[in-house]
């Protein structure tokens, strides 16, 4: 024990030591400060510590692990009736899926994590006027971005290169297949987060290298939130792909061929000799994808040295927009059309602003809808696939259900990211200035909904409807759509008393396994049973979807009006209040005297 | 000595800093005025080697600062006019990584961070998130990183900023005790009050041009005027400042 302890304390003084000195002093910055947030979010910001971080990444894994313990299990399998079992050949989906699940989450926390990559205007400013060699700050941002590549690559699947082959070979193998599955294991999952973690590294550095200082930072967010989307359809391909992986020697895809976890896999199993020889193959052009990202990782990140960092006194001092914002409409049919009050004039165009521009809002939202898009484009496959598009006959439940799910998933990430604070300190000018007695929020956030959603339905989902199967099942999904996602906004919008995105604290963290098990049957409601709904209603007539939208329509403007006609009862919050230490279970039904 | 000899920058080939010369002797605050514009924060990059100069030069003790710019950072102290910090870090932890970054020797660094803390009020606070710190906190931080390491020159851009009247007080007398202890002071600030009553010498830039640069009795003198306010509006302000204010009053009421 004191020997452990000594040990301790050796590598403690060690640690000390290296840290006394300026390179390694600065890398550590560089490695701690992508785990914290890189603004002065306060309270609201969503900032997590280094073990709390580690711990979040790590636990996917355990539970992935755990639930395959079914699947592998001879006990299990032998109550199951399952005696003809090959772990190695079973184990390629789920192996598949881990390096899959690696890669995407890589890719999200470079994708959240963007602007810390590079050093900023802060570092510049900060590390610039010491006696440090500006090559060194960016060498050692180098170290430690790759330092922290690995540590999250060996973090996601800490658990699982552990567990999960001892879940394959525990039946027919040695120690020594253990050990070696575990060494193949290793190697593929971090070798797949490598790859993602430079191929967006040179993304990044491309994109910064290629274009103008603003134009990148105008991107920037939409292209993170396409990095996401990418990531969560490259996670879905878990569900299909291995199946395919099998006859991959009598398949001509091309598609297979270019999905990166394909490659590892090829190279992780044929580190083992468990691979043919088109899968063998595959794990060579991954090595070489892999070396060619590096490279170009490197050369972007040199060249971005030059062209953006060293120039950042420069872009200092020049005024960064000269031309005002232009915008769709002009802002008087807006104040006609949709904002009534002063209230809505204000509040309607700065909830917008905050979800397009602020980084920490717009991820959130993209991906959440970005997840919606993947469900909503599995849905359409698997739904054509089945029933194709039939020009004459009806659309099936799956494909009445796409739209739906992408509303549900929009409308669940506007609601959601509206309860994130942007700016906290920047709140004093709406408490100063709103009377919070008399406020209309809910009509305010009720309208950025639905300004994303109705525009989108009328405009891509009535025609395509239309096109596939006429005019009166375009029409009629089209009103539904309309009435449905209507009434999901103000349902979602009950007991909201907030401007968006000007509140601290938020609810959701108190409850939020409840909210997540009612947003699932939430989901199921909305969309497949919506979907069956209608389906049933187009067998009998077409004309039915009309009267049924309509009438849901016609109740909302009616439910709207009544609401409409007086101001929302509930006073106007910045902060919400915390959830009580003690709470009283109240059984004699008394209310407590205030 | 510190020299810039006809600093010039350009951006796009349009000179914000036109040949602008000046020495510091040791012992000597030199006082940098000029309106929003007129180039003061650019003199200031490429006084403390963050922007090189399209023309011109820095020169320390006679050597141009860029031929061992890690050298010339280690002998100045720089308090920047934004005070942008590391939020998540403590004022303690930052003091502490700059003070590693210098190259400090350790026991002196937390030695000298501690007092500095305590005597900029700043010790109760020094484990708290830079995030929480006020405008005021965040300066001080930015002071004691400046003075840490007992630097020969120093550079301030506008460095009471934000800082309460006991601060800037405390400051005042700081600024000529380092003067008075023979350091070289660049002071670059929008407060004339204070540039007049701490700086033994001034430099007026307008549009990036050098208007006035002479000791402060000898700036009012070359206008005529009793105070350096005077002179500077004569000097620099292209319009009434009562007229300009005047309109404002009217746009405001105007229906």
């Amino acid at each position: 024990m004191i020997q452990l302890i000594n040990l301790f304390n050796a590598i403690r003084a060690a640690r000390e030591r290296l840290l006394q000195r300026p390179f390694w002093r600065l890398t550590a910055h560089f490695a701690g400060r992508l785990f914290s947030g890189s603004d002065d979010g306060g309270e609201g910001a969503l900032n997590l510590g280094v073990g709390a971080m580690l711990a979040l990444l790590a636990t996917p894994g355990l539970f992935l692990t755990v639930l395959l313990f079914g699947k592998y299990s001879p006990t299990i399998r032998f109550f199951r009736g399952d005696r003809f079992f090959e772990p190695y050949a079973q184990s390629l989906p789920d192996q598949y899926f881990f390096f899959t699940f690696s890669m995407t989450i890589t890719g999200i926390v470079v994708a959240l994590k963007w602007e810390s990559i590079f050093p900023g205007r802060r570092d510049y400013m900060n590390l610039a006027p010491l006696p440090i060699c500006t090559r060194n700050i960016f060498l050692a941002n180098m170290v430690a971005i790759v330092s922290i590549a690995v540590l999250f690559a060996l973090d996601i699947n800490s658990v699982s290169s552990f567990l999960f082959p001892l879940l394959v070979t525990m039946e027919k193998g040695t120690f020594y297949d253990y050990l070696r599955f575990i060494g193949m294991h290793v190697t593929g999952v971090l070798l797949s987060s490598l790859f993602i973690f430079f191929a967006l590294f040179a993304l990044v550095g491309s994109l910064m290298a290629l274009l103008p200082t603003q134009l990148f930072h105008r991107l920037s967010i939409y292209i993170r939130v396409a990095v996401v989307i990418v990531m969560l359809a490259l996670l879905c391909t878990s569900f299909a792909v291995p199946t395919l992986l099998r006859e991959l020697s009598r398949s001509h895809s091309v598609l297979l061929r270019v999905l990166p976890p394909v490659w590892f896999v090829g190279l992780a199993r044929s580190l083992i000799g468990k691979a043919d020889p088109q899968l063998a193959s595959l794990g060579m052009f991954g090595i070489g994808m892999i070396l060619g990202v590096t490279a170009l990782a490197g050369t972007v990140y040199l060249i971005s040295y030059y062209r953006h960092f060293i120039r950042i006194p420069e872009q200092l001092e020049t005024v960064i927009r000269t031309r005002a914002p232009r915008s769709l409409l002009p802002q008087s049919w807006l104040d006609r059309l949709l904002l009534r009050c002063p209230f809505e004039r204000a509040c309607y165009p700065f909830a917008f602003k905050t979800l397009l521009r602020n980084d920490r809002q717009s991820l959130l939202f993209g991906g959440i809808a970005g997840l919606g898009l993947v469900l909503a484009a599995q849905s359409l496959v698997a739904a054509s696939g089945r029933a194709g598009f039939q020009g004459a006959g009806l659309p099936n439940p799956g494909q009445l259900a796409v739209p739906l799910i992408l509303i549900f998933f929009v409308l669940c990430a506007l609601r959601f990211v509206f309860d994130l604070p942007a700016e906290l300190q920047a709140n004093w000018a709406a408490q100063m200035i709103v009377d919070t007695e008399k406020h209309r929020a809910v009509p305010v956030a009720r309208k950025v909904m639905l300004s994303l959603i109705w525009p989108a339905v009328i405009v891509v989902a009535l025609p395509a409807y239309s096109y596939f199967w006429g005019w009166t099942v375009g029409i009629g999904h089209t009103i539904v759509l309309l009435a449905w996602s209507a009434g999901l906004a103000d349902l979602l919008l009950r007991r909201f008393r907030k401007i968006p995105f000007t509140c601290a604290y938020s609810a959701w963290k108190q409850n939020a396994t409840a909210m997540i098990v009612l947003y699932a049957l939430g989901y199921a409601a909305f969309t497949s049973m919506t979907a069956d709904f209608e389906y049933n209603l187009l067998r009998r007539h077409p004309l039915l979807l009309w009267i049924m939208g309509s009438a849901a329509l016609a109740a909302w403007k009616l439910f709207l009006k009544f609401r409409e006609d007086e101001l929302d009862p509930t006073d106007l919050i910045f902060e919400e209040p915390p959830a009580p230490e003690v709470e009283l279970l109240n059984l004699t039904g008394r209310l407590p005297s205030s | 000595m510190l020299e810039a000899k006809g600093l010039t920058k350009c951006y796009a080939s349009i000179p914000v800093v036109s040949d602008i010369s000046f020495s510091i002797r040791p012992g000597e605050i030199l006082g940098y005025l000029g309106p929003n514009g007129s180039g003061k924060s650019t003199t200031v990059k490429m006084i403390t080697g963050l922007l090189q100069p399209t023309r011109g030069q820095v020169q320390f003790y006679g050597a141009d600062i860029q031929a061992d710019l890690t050298g010339y950072k280690r002998r100045m102290g720089y308090v920047p006019e934004e005070a942008m910090l590391y939020p998540y870090l403590s004022g303690w932890e930052y003091l502490d990584f700059v003070g590693t970054l210098r190259g400090m020797d350790r026991p002196l660094l937390l030695s000298r961070a501690g007092a500095l803390l305590e005597l900029f009020s700043l010790y109760p606070h020094r484990h708290a998130p830079i995030s929480s710190y006020s405008k005021g906190m965040r300066q001080r931080v930015l002071l004691i990183a400046a003075l840490m390491h007992d630097p020969d020159i120093l550079v301030f851009d506008e460095p009471l900023s934000g800082l309460d009247v006991t601060s800037a007080m405390i400051f005042r007398n700081l600024v000529k005790s380092l003067g008075a202890q023979g350091k070289i002071i660049f002071y670059c600030s929008h407060v004339l009050e204070v540039v007049e009553k701490l700086c033994t010498h001034l430099l007026i830039l307008r549009k990036g041009q050098l208007v006035a640069y002479n000791s402060v009795a000898a700036v009012r003198e070359m206008t005529g005027l009793a105070t350096l306010e005077r002179s500077f509006s004569r000097l620099v302000q292209e319009e009434d400042a009562a007229e300009i204010a005047n309109n404002i009053v009217e746009v405001m009421s105007a229906t």
